[in-house]
C-alpha cells in the first residue's frame, strides 16, 4: 500500500468512528497538548527566572569552612533567629535547619543550644547572639557560627 | 516492541530496587559502604550468573512463548495518539531537564530525607547507623532505604556525591513508570490503549511535579503498577515466573516508603478474594505462596532494618487511646480531607482549566467498558487496591498528631500521585480500544 492510499484508508476509517467517540480521542489528545504547551512554557519561565547555581548549592556553600572545624561525627546543637509559627515542614526555619543538617551530614544535629558544640545560623550580618552558658569559638561571616558550651 | 519496553522497564524499576536491597545488605555484613560492595556485588553477580547458565544448560532450546496474544498493528488513530504521547513524553523529558538544573538536589524530601540518608552511609563510614538517629525525626529516619541505597552505592563506584545521580535514577523510575503503563495495556489490550493511557498520566501535572523532583513517590508508584502488570501477564500466560516477578515488585515497593506494606497487604487480600471468588481457594492460595517467595528476599532485609537499625514512626508515636480516639471523632478533620482530596483531583489539570477527571469522564462516556475482558479481574484487583490504599491514607490522616492542614499540604498530591498510573492501567484495561469502539 503506497502512503498516500494508507493515507486515504486512515482517514476513511476515522470517519467511521462513531461520533462520540471521535470527540472523547480529542478530548484526551487536545489535553495533552494543552498540558505539554503549558509544561514547556513553564519548564522555559522557570529555567530564565531561577537562579543558578542554585539556592541549596549557595546556601550548603556557608558550610564548608566550619564543616572543617567540626568532629567528624557526633552530635551538635542549633541556634538560630526565633521561629514563627512553624509545623512539621515547609517553612524558612525548618529549612535552615535541614540544611545546615544536609550540609553537615554525618554529623547529627539537634534544633537545641543546649550541646557541648553547637552551630549558629543566622541571617548574615546578624549580630553574635548572647546565649547564657555559650561562648562564641568563632564567627565563620554569612552568619554561621561556632558555639562551645562554658569556658569562657 | 511493546515486549521489549516491557522488559527495558522491569529491568530498570528491579535491577534499580535488588542493586539498592544488596548494597543494604553489604553495608549490615561489612559494617559500612566500602571494599565490600564490590565483594557483594561479584558473590550476588557469580551466583546469579552460575543460576543462568546452569538453567541454560539443562534446558532444550525452544521457541520463546507469546507474552499475549500478538498486539494489534497500529490504525488509523495510532499515528495522531503517537504524536501526542511522542510529544508529551518530550516535554517532560525537557522539564525534568530544566528541574535537574535549577534544583539539583532535588525538592524538599529528595534532599532532607533521601539523599541525606545517602551521605550519612557514605561519610558515616562505621558510624553509618547514625542514618537511623531517633535525634532527626523530622528527616523520616524509620523510612526504607530504596533511594538512599541506590544513591549511595552509585556515588560509592562513582568516587563523589554527584547530584547526577539520584536525577538520573529519578528519570528512569519516571520513564519506566510510562514504559510500563504503555507496553502493559499495548500487550494487554492494544497500543493505542497505551498510547492514551501514557499521554493521560503525562498530562497530568500532579504526577510531573512529583515525578522531576526525586522524590520517592514515583518509584513507589513504578512498583505498584509494575505489580499489576505483571500479575496481569500472569494471568494470561500463566507463567510462575511473572508471578515471582510481582511478588519481588510488590517487595520492593515496601522497601521503598511505608506506604508500601500498605500495598504490600491490600493486593494480597484483594487478588486473594477476587481469585477465590472466581476459582475457589485453592489456586489463589499457591498464588499466593509464590507471590510471597518473590517478595520474601526484599521482606527480610525490610524486616530486618524495621526491627534493628529503624526508629519507631512518627505517626505511630504520636498515637494513644484518648488522641487518636478524640481525631478520629473529630467531623471536622473528615470535611478538611476529603475537601482536600477533592481540590487535589479536580484540579488535576494544566493551570487548573480542565482536570484530568473530566476527561477521562468523557473518555468513559465516549468508549464505554469491555466487562467481558479476560484482564478484567486484574483491573477490578488493580482499582480495588487503589481504592484501599486511599482509605489508608485517609486513616493515616484521620489520626495524624501533625497539625492536619499542614500534613496534607506536604504530602496529598504525592500520595495521589503514587496511584495514578496504577488507576489508569485498570481503567484501561477495563475501557474500550478505539478499535472495540469502531466496532
Amino acid at each position: 500500500m503506497t502512503e498516500a492510499s494508507e493515507r486515504r484508508a486512515a482517514r476513511w476509517i476515522l470517519s467511521r468512528l462513531p461520533f462520540r467517540t471521535r470527540v472523547g480521542l480529542a478530548t484526551v489528545v487536545v489535553f495533552a497538548l494543552l498540558s505539554d504547551g503549558h509544561l514547556l512554557a513553564k519548564s522555559l519561565v522557570d529555567y530564565v527566572r531561577t537562579a543558578r547555581p542554585s539556592a541549596i548549592d549557595q546556601y550548603l556553600t556557608r558550610f564548608s569552612e566550619i564543616r572543617r572545624a567540626l568532629p567528624p561525627r557526633g552530635v551538635v546543637g542549633y541556634l538560630a533567629e526565633p521561629k514563627g509559627r512553624e509545623i512539621l515542614h515547609g517553612g524558612d526555619y525548618y529549612r535552615k535547619f535541614h540544611l545546615a543538617q544536609y550540609a553537615l551530614a554525618p554529623l547529627i544535629m539537634v534544633d537545641s543550644p543546649d550541646r557541648d558544640l553547637v552551630v549558629g545560623n543566622f541571617s548574615a550580618g546578624a549580630r553574635v547572639p548572647q546565649v547564657p552558658g555559650l561562648t562564641l569559638v568563632r564567627d565563620y561571616g554569612n552568619g554561621v557560627m561556632l558555639f562551645r558550651r562554658g569556658g569562657g | 516492541m511493546p515486549r521489549a519496553v516491557l522488559v527495558a522497564s522491569l529491568a530498570v524499576g528491579l535491577g534499580f530496587g535488588l542493586s539498592s536491597g544488596s548494597v543494604f545488605v553489604s553495608i549490615v555484613l561489612f559494617d559500612g559502604i566500602g571494599r565490600g560492595l564490590v565483594v557483594t556485588d561479584l558473590a550476588l553477580l557469580g551466583g546469579l550468573g552460575a543460576f543462568a547458565l546452569g538453567r541454560a544448560a539443562r534446558s532444550r532450546p525452544r521457541e520463546a512463548a507469546p507474552v499475549v496474544d500478538s498486539p494489534a498493528e497500529r490504525s488509523a488513530v495510532t499515528p495522531v495518539l503517537a504524536l501526542a504521547f511522542g510529544l508529551s513524553v518530550v516535554a517532560v523529558v525537557v522539564r525534568f531537564a530544566q528541574m535537574s538544573l535549577n534544583y539539583p538536589h532535588g525538592w524538599w524530601d529528595a534532599w532532607m530525607i533521601y539523599n541525606l540518608r545517602a551521605r550519612f552511609l557514605l561519610r558515616g563510614g562505621a558510624e553509618w547507623t547514625d542514618a537511623f538517629s531517633a535525634l532527626m525525626p523530622i528527616a523520616h529516619p524509620d523510612y526504607p532505604l530504596l533511594l538512599p541505597g541506590l544513591v549511595v552505592r552509585a556515588w560509592s563506584y562513582v568516587g563523589q556525591e554527584t547530584t547526577i545521580v539520584p536525577q538520573v535514577m529519578a528519570l528512569g523510575f519516571l520513564l519506566a513508570t510510562v514504559g510500563i503503563l504503555w507496553a502493559g495495556l499495548a500487550l494487554l489490550r492494544d497500543p493505542d490503549q497505551g498510547l492514551l493511557a501514557g499521554a493521560l498520566l503525562l498530562a497530568v501535572p500532579l504526577f510531573i511535579d512529583t515525578a522531576v523532583v526525586q522524590d520517592a513517590d514515583t518509584p513507589l508508584g513504578f512498583y505498584f503498577l509494575a505489580t499489576l502488570v505483571l500479575l496481569a501477564l500472569h494471568d494470561r500466560q500463566g507463567s510462575r515466573g511473572g508471578l515471582l516477578l510481582a511478588g519481588l515488585a510488590a517487595g520492593l515497593a515496601a522497601w521503598t516508603k511505608n506506604e508500601g506494606v500498605l500495598f504490600l497487604v491490600a493486593i494480597v487480600a484483594v487478588r486473594f478474594v477476587v481469585e477465590a471468588r472466581a476459582s475457589g481457594w485453592r489456586r489463589p492460595a499457591r498464588e499466593a505462596a509464590l507471590f510471597g517467595l518473590g517478595a520474601l528476599p526484599i521482606l527480610l532485609v525490610l524486616v530486618y532494618f524495621k526491627t534493628q537499625l529503624a526508629p519507631p514512626n512518627d505517626l505511630v508515636v504520636g498515637q494513644g487511646l484518648r488522641e487518636t480516639s478524640a481525631r478520629l471523632l473529630d467531623v471536622h478533620r473528615y470535611g478538611m480531607i476529603f475537601g482536600a482530596l477533592r481540590e487535589t483531583i479536580l484540579n488535576s489539570g494544566p493551570m487548573g482549566v480542565v482536570s484530568a477527571i473530566w476527561v477521562l469522564a468523557i473518555h468513559a462516556v465516549a468508549f464505554g467498558f469491555d466487562s467481558e475482558h479476560p484482564s478484567g479481574r486484574v483491573a477490578a484487583a488493580a482499582l480495588t487496591t487503589v481504592g484501599l490504599i486511599m482509605a489508608g491514607y485517609v486513616m493515616v490522616y484521620l489520626t495524624s498528631p501533625h497539625e492536619l492542614q499542614s500534613h496534607l499540604d506536604s504530602s496529598l498530591t504525592r500520595l495521589v500521585a503514587q496511584v495514578l498510573p496504577t488507576a489508569l492501567f485498570g481503567y484501561f484495561l477495563l475501557a474500550r480500544t478505539p478499535r472495540e469502539a469502531r466496532a
